[in-house]
C-alpha cells in the first residue's frame, strides 16, 4: 500500500490572474478564482481520478497560457479541418470565428437549417433559444461555488476562463437532417510564447420531440492544454446523435468533460472517439432524469507511442424504467495506456432499470497497458444490470484460421483489428467520418508492423 | 409473502448465547505498555516483541482507511481491551478431560463436540476461546506425518525458527492499518507447517469464537506448505449475541512454496447485529497467500455474519504457472454491510486465476464486491476469469460491484463478467406451481445461485453452508 499522501495541486496565482484578466469587462469571476485557490485541482488519490495522469496534466496546464491573439490563416485551417456536410461552426482558442464558420442561412449549404434550429455563439443568439441556453449555462457550465464538488477543479477553471459558448438549440418538434458540426481548434504558440491554453464550451439543447445530429471535434496545432466542457440536454421524447472526436496534437493535453441529462422518453446515442493528445481524459456524466429514456453510449480510443487516455463514465439511473448501454473499446499499441472507469448507479426506487456495460481492450504490443473498472452500484431490486470487461491481444485462433485460408498475416491482423473497432465505428455518421476512422486504425496497424 | 419477510426480519441469531468464563484482561486501551504486557504474558522471545513494537510504531502513524463502501461510528481504539484469556484453573490441560468443563460445554452448544469430532470426523480441531487455544487434538497423527499444527503461541515457543522465517513474509507488519494493528497486538491463532512432499493426512480446522465483552480479537494464522506439500484448512466461526460492537482484525498468511497446494475454506457467521442494526462484529481481515512455481492457493468463503465485513483474501502469483482461486458467497440481511472480494497479483509467467463471487443482499443491507486483478509486465501468458453475480431481495438493499483490472502486457487474457438481478417471478412461479412452498422455492433458487461456490467447499462445510444459508435468509424473500 502506498504510504505517500498525494494532495490536490494548487494552481499558480499567475495563471488564475491571466484567466480572470482574460474576461475583463464581464461579470466578476472571483467566485471561481477563490474556489480554485481554496480547492485546487482534483485530488489524485480520489477514486474517479485514480488513473488520470494528473501530475503530468497539472504540469502542462500550469505551463500554458491563453493564446494572445487568436488567429489562423484560412489556408492552414482548411488543410486540417474536416467537413462533414451541414452547418459548421468554428471556434479558435475558445473564441467564435465568424469568418471561418458557416452562416446558418447561407445558400451554399446543401441543406439549410430549418426554422426553429439555432446554432451559433451564445451572445449572438436571440429570443427564447438564448434564454434557454443561458439558463442551462448558468446551471451547469457556470456553477456557483456551492454546486462544485471538491474534485471539480477543471470545471471551475473552465467557468473562470472559458471562452465563447457554442450553442445548438433545437425547438420542440423540429427535426434537423444534416449533421451540425462544431469544431474547436487550439492554435500553436507563436515563437517563444508559452504553450496555449484553450477552454472551449459547447451547449446542446434538444427540445421536446426534436431531433438532430451533432459532431463535436477538438483539434490543436501544437503542444498546450485544452480544458473543454460540453453540456447536453435531451428533452421529452427528443433524440440526439452526438459524436465527439478528440484528435489533438501529439504533444497536447486534453481534459474533456461532458455532462448530459435526458428526460422522459428521450433517446441519446453518443460516440466518443479519442485519437490524439499525449495525455487525455474523456469524462462523460449521464443522468437519466425522466422515465422510459434510452441512452446508448459507446467509445473508441486508438492509442500509440506513449499516449495515455482515461475514459471516465458515470451513468446515473435516477428514475424507473430507463435503459442504458455502454460499449467502450480501446486499441492500444507501443507503450500507450488506456484506462476505463464505468460507474453505473441505480438510485433508490429506479425499478425496471436495464443497464449493460462492456469494456474491451485490445493490446497490440508487449508494453501496452489497459486498466478497467466497470463499476455497478445498485440501490433498487427490480433491475437488470450486467457488465463485462476483457483485456487481451488478437485472438490466436481467429488469426490462425485466416492464415490457414491463405490470408497474409498483416492483412489478417488488420482485418481482426478493424472488426474489433467496427462495433463502435459502424454507428458513426456520416460515412466520410467513418472512413477517416478506419484509415486511422490502418495507420496504427501499419505502425505496429514497422 | 409479507409474512415470510417479517418472519425473517424477526429471526433471532441462532448461536447467540454467552458462556460465563472468568477472563484475565489487559487494561483498556492501546499503548506500547499493552504490547509489552501481551508479549510478556505469552512469554515471547525478544525478537517477537520487537516485531510487534515496529508494527505498533507504524500503526500510530496511520489512519483508518475510508475507501470501503461501509459506514459505521468511529472506532475508539483506546476504548477496548486487547488481551483476554480464559483463566487457567491450575496447570495447562494435558488432555480434554482437563479442559475447563464450561469451555467444553460452550463447544457443545456450538455443535463442536471435541470428543465427537475426535472419534467420528477425523478433523483435528484447534479451538480458540477468546485469545488462547485451549485444546488441540490429533496432534500425534499429524506429528507422525511431520505436520506441525498448533496454536501460534506454542509455535513461537517450540518452532521459533519457522515462525521467524515466515511471519510477515506475505502480510508484513506495515501492510495496512488493520494488519499493523493485528501485528502489534495479536493474541493467538493457528500455525500450520507441512513439510516438503507431505500431503496432510486430514483436513485441518479451527473454530474461532469471540467470548468476552469489549474484547477485540486479533488472530494470526500462518500456513506454510513446503515444496510439493498439500493441505486443506477449514476455518469457521460463530459468536454470541452482544449489543456492543466488537472489532475483529485477523491476519491470515499462506506461504505456498513450489508445487504445493493450499486450500483455505471459511464459514464466517459472527454476530451480525440485531434487526435494527445495533451491535454486531466488525470484521476487518487481511488474508493473503503467496504462490511459488506451479503452486496453487484456493480461497473459498461463505460469509453470512458480521455487522461489517471488510475482507479481501488475495493471492500473489509469484511463481511461474502458479494458480489462484477465489470462490465466495456473501450474504447480507437487515443492516449488515459487506465489502469483500479478492486481489490476484500476477507476477510469474503463465499464471492463472479464477474468481467466482456471489453476493446476496436482503433487508436494508449493502453488499459490495471489490476486487483487483493486476497483471505485471513479467506475467506473460497470464489468464484470469472473473464472474461476480449479485442477487437482490427487497427494494431497500444494495448490491455493488467495484472491480479493478490492470494489465501491463499483451499476452495475457483477462475476462470479467458481472450481473445483478432479483429472483425472477417466473422462477418462483414455476417452483410454486410444482407444489413447493415459497420458502423452499427461494431456498432452492438461492442454493442454485451459490452452487458453484458450495461445490468448492469440503463436504462437511458444504452441508453446514447450505443450512446456514437457509437460516440466514429465512423469510427474507418478498
Amino acid at each position: 500500500m502506498s504510504t505517500a499522501v498525494r494532495t490536490a495541486a494548487r494552481i499558480p496565482g499567475e495563471l488564475l490572474d491571466s484567466l480572470a484578466g482574460d474576461r475583463a469587462g464581464e461579470s466578476h469571476p472571483t467566485v471561481w478564482s477563490e474556489w480554485l485557490e481554496a480547492n485546487g485541482l482534483p485530488d489524485p488519490s480520489a477514486e474517479e481520478w485514480r488513473y488520470t495522469p494528473l501530475d503530468e496534466m497539472a504540469e502542462a496546464l500550469f505551463a500554458s497560457r491563453p493564446a494572445g491573439s487568436p488567429g489562423i490563416d484560412p489556408a492552414t485551417f482548411d488543410a486540417v479541418a474536416p467537413r462533414h456536410g451541414g452547418v459548421r461552426l468554428v471556434f479558435i482558442d475558445g473564441r467564435f470565428s465568424e469568418e471561418l464558420s458557416d452562416s446558418p442561412a447561407s445558400a451554399d449549404l446543401e441543406e439549410p437549417l430549418p426554422p426553429g434550429a439555432r446554432v451559433g455563439e451564445l451572445c449572438g443568439l436571440q429570443g427564447p433559444h438564448a434564454a434557454d441556453a443561458a439558463e442551462l449555462l448558468g446551471r451547469w457550465a457556470l456553477p456557483q461555488g456551492e454546486d462544485l464538488a471538491p474534485n471539480d477543479g477543471f470545471r471551475a477553471l473552465n467557468a473562470l476562463g472559458g471562452g465563447d459558448t457554442a450553442v445548438v438549440s433545437i425547438s420542440p418538434g423540429v427535426a434537423v437532417g444534416s449533421p451540425i458540426h462544431i469544431l474547436h481548434l487550439r492554435s500553436a504558440a507563436a515563437g517563444d510564447d508559452p504553450p496555449t491554453l484553450s477552454q472551449p464550451r459547447t451547449l446542446i439543447d434538444v427540445g421536446s420531440g426534436a431531433s438532430c445530429r451533432v459532431i463535436e471535434t477538438h483539434l490543436s496545432m501544437g503542444a498546450g492544454f485544452t480544458n473543454a466542457t460540453t453540456r447536453i440536454r435531451v428533452g421529452v421524447d427528443g433524440h440526439l446523435h452526438h459524436i465527439r472526436v478528440q484528435d489533438e496534437h501529439h504533444a497536447a493535453h486534453h481534459m474533456g468533460d461532458t455532462v448530459v441529462e435526458t428526460h422522459r422518453g428521450a433517446h441519446l446515442e453518443s460516440i466518443a472517439v479519442n485519437l490524439g493528445a499525449s495525455r487525455s481524459r474523456c469524462g462523460i456524466d449521464l443522468a437519466l432524469c425522466g422515465e422510459h429514456a434510452t441512452a446508448d453510449l459507446s467509445g473508441l480510443s486508438l492509442l500509440s507511442a506513449d499516449q495515455r487516455c482515461d475514459t471516465v463514465l458515470g451513468v446515473d439511473h435516477r428514475v424507473p424504467n430507463c435503459t442504458s448501454s455502454q460499449d467502450f473499446r480501446s486499441i492500444v499499441d507501443d507503450r500507450a495506456r488506456s484506462s476505463f472507469c464505468g460507474h453505473v448507479l441505480v438510485d433508490h426506487g429506479a425499478a425496471g432499470t436495464d443497464s449493460s456495460q462492456s469494456n474491451r481492450n485490445l493490446l497490440l504490443s508487449r508494453r501496452a497497458q489497459a486498466d478497467t473498472r466497470p463499476w455497478l452500484e445498485i440501490l433498487a431490486d427490480d433491475v437488470k444490470c450486467t457488465h463485462g470487461a476483457t483485456v487481451g491481444r488478437i485472438d490466436e485462433d481467429a488469426r490462425f484460421y485466416m492464415l490457414s485460408r491463405g490470408i497474409p498475416a498483416e492483412k489478417a491482423e488488420s482485418m481482426l483489428i478493424g472488426a474489433f473497432a467496427a462495433e463502435v465505428i459502424d454507428d458513426v455518421e456520416p460515412p466520410a467520418l467513418r472512413d477517416t476512422l478506419y484509415a486511422r486504425i490502418d495507420e496504427l496497424d501499419q505502425g505496429a508492423h514497422s | 409473502m409479507t409474512d415470510t419477510v417479517e418472519g425473517l426480519v424477526e429471526r433471532e441469531y441462532a448461536f447467540g448465547f454467552h458462556s460465563d468464563i472468568e477472563t484475565d484482561r489487559a487494561p483498556k486501551g492501546l499503548t506500547e505498555e499493552t504490547i509489552r504486557f501481551i508479549s510478556a504474558k505469552k512469554n515471547e522471545p525478544e525478537w517477537m516483541l520487537a516485531w510487534r513494537l515496529s508494527a505498533y510504531g507504524y500503526f500510530v502513524t496511520q489512519s483508518e482507511p475510508t475507501w470501503a463502501r461501509v459506514h459505521h461510528p468511529e472506532i475508539d481504539y483506546q476504548d477496548m481491551y486487547y488481551w483476554a484469556a480464559p483463566k487457567p484453573k491450575g496447570e495447562a490441560p494435558k488432555s480434554l478431560d482437563e479442559v475447563d468443563p464450561e469451555i467444553i460445554d460452550t463447544f457443545n452448544k456450538l455443535g463442536i463436540s471435541l470428543e465427537e469430532q475426535k472419534r467420528l470426523s477425523g478433523v483435528a480441531v484447534d479451538a480458540i476461546i477468546d485469545s488462547v487455544s485451549v485444546a488441540t487434538t490429533f496432534k500425534a497423527t499429524l506429528a507422525e506425518a511431520g505436520v506441525i499444527f498448533c496454536s501460534f503461541s506454542e509455535a513461537v515457543q517450540d518452532h521459533p525458527e519457522l515462525v521467524r522465517k515466515y511471519l510477515g513474509s506475505v502480510v508484513g507488519p506495515r501492510d495496512n492499518f488493520f494488519a499493523a494493528l493485528n501485528s502489534a497486538v495479536f493474541s493467538d491463532g493457528s500455525f500450520c507447517f507441512v513439510p516438503a512432499g507431505v500431503k496432510c493426512p486430514m483436513e485441518l480446522s479451527t473454530y474461532f469464537r469471540i467470548n468476552a465483552e469489549n474484547t477485540g480479537q486479533f488472530e494470526r494464522t500462518l500456513i506454510v506448505a513446503e515444496e510439493g506439500a498439500s493441505v486443506s484448512y477449514l476455518e469457521g466461526c460463530t459468536a454470541p449475541m452482544r449489543d456492543e460492537n466488537q472489532l475483529h482484525a485477523a491476519v491470515v498468511e499462506i506461504v505456498a512454496l513450489d508445487d504445493s497446494d493450499v486450500k483455505y475454506s471459511t464459514v464466517q457467521n459472527w454476530y451480525p447485529g440485531d434487526a435494527e442494526g445495533r451491535g454486531g462484529i466488525y470484521n476487518f481481515v487481511t488474508k493473503r497467500g503467496r504462490a511459488g512455481n506451479r503452486a496453487k492457493i484456493s480461497w473459498t468463503q461463505v460469509e453470512t455474519g458480521s455487522a461489517i465485513t471488510w475482507k479481501y483474501p488475495s493471492v500473489i502469483l509469484a511463481g511461474d504457472d502458479a494458480v489462484g482461486e477465489f470462490y465466495s458467497v456473501a450474504v447480507t440481511t437487515n443492516h449488515q454491510q459487506a465489502d469483500t472480494g479478492t486481489k490476484m497479483i500476477h507476477i510469474g509467467r503463465n499464471t492463472s486465476s479464477t474468481i467466482v463471487s456471489k453476493g446476496i443482499s436482503a433487508g436494508r443491507a449493502q453488499n459490495t464486491y471489490r476486487g483487483e486483478v493486476k497483471v505485471m509486465r513479467s506475467a506473460e501468458g497470464a489468464r484470469n476469469y472473473t464472474q461476480c453475480d449479485s442477487l437482490l431481495m427487497g427494494p431497500d438493499c444494495g448490491a455493488h460491484t467495484f472491480p479493478y483490472v490492470e494489465v501491463k502486457n499483451d499476452s495475457s487474457q483477462i475476462e470479467h463478467e458481472a450481473s445483478t438481478s432479483k429472483i425472477s417471478e417466473d422462477q418462483l412461479f414455476y417452483c410454486r406451481q410444482r407444489g413447493l412452498s415459497e420458502e423452499d422455492a427461494t431456498n432452492m433458487i438461492v442454493n442454485g445461485f451459490c452452487r458453484e461456490v458450495f461445490d468448492e467447499l469440503p463436504m462437511e462445510y458444504a452441508v453446514e453452508a447450505q443450512a446456514l444459508m437457509r437460516i440466514t435468509l429465512e423469510g427474507a424473500v418478498g
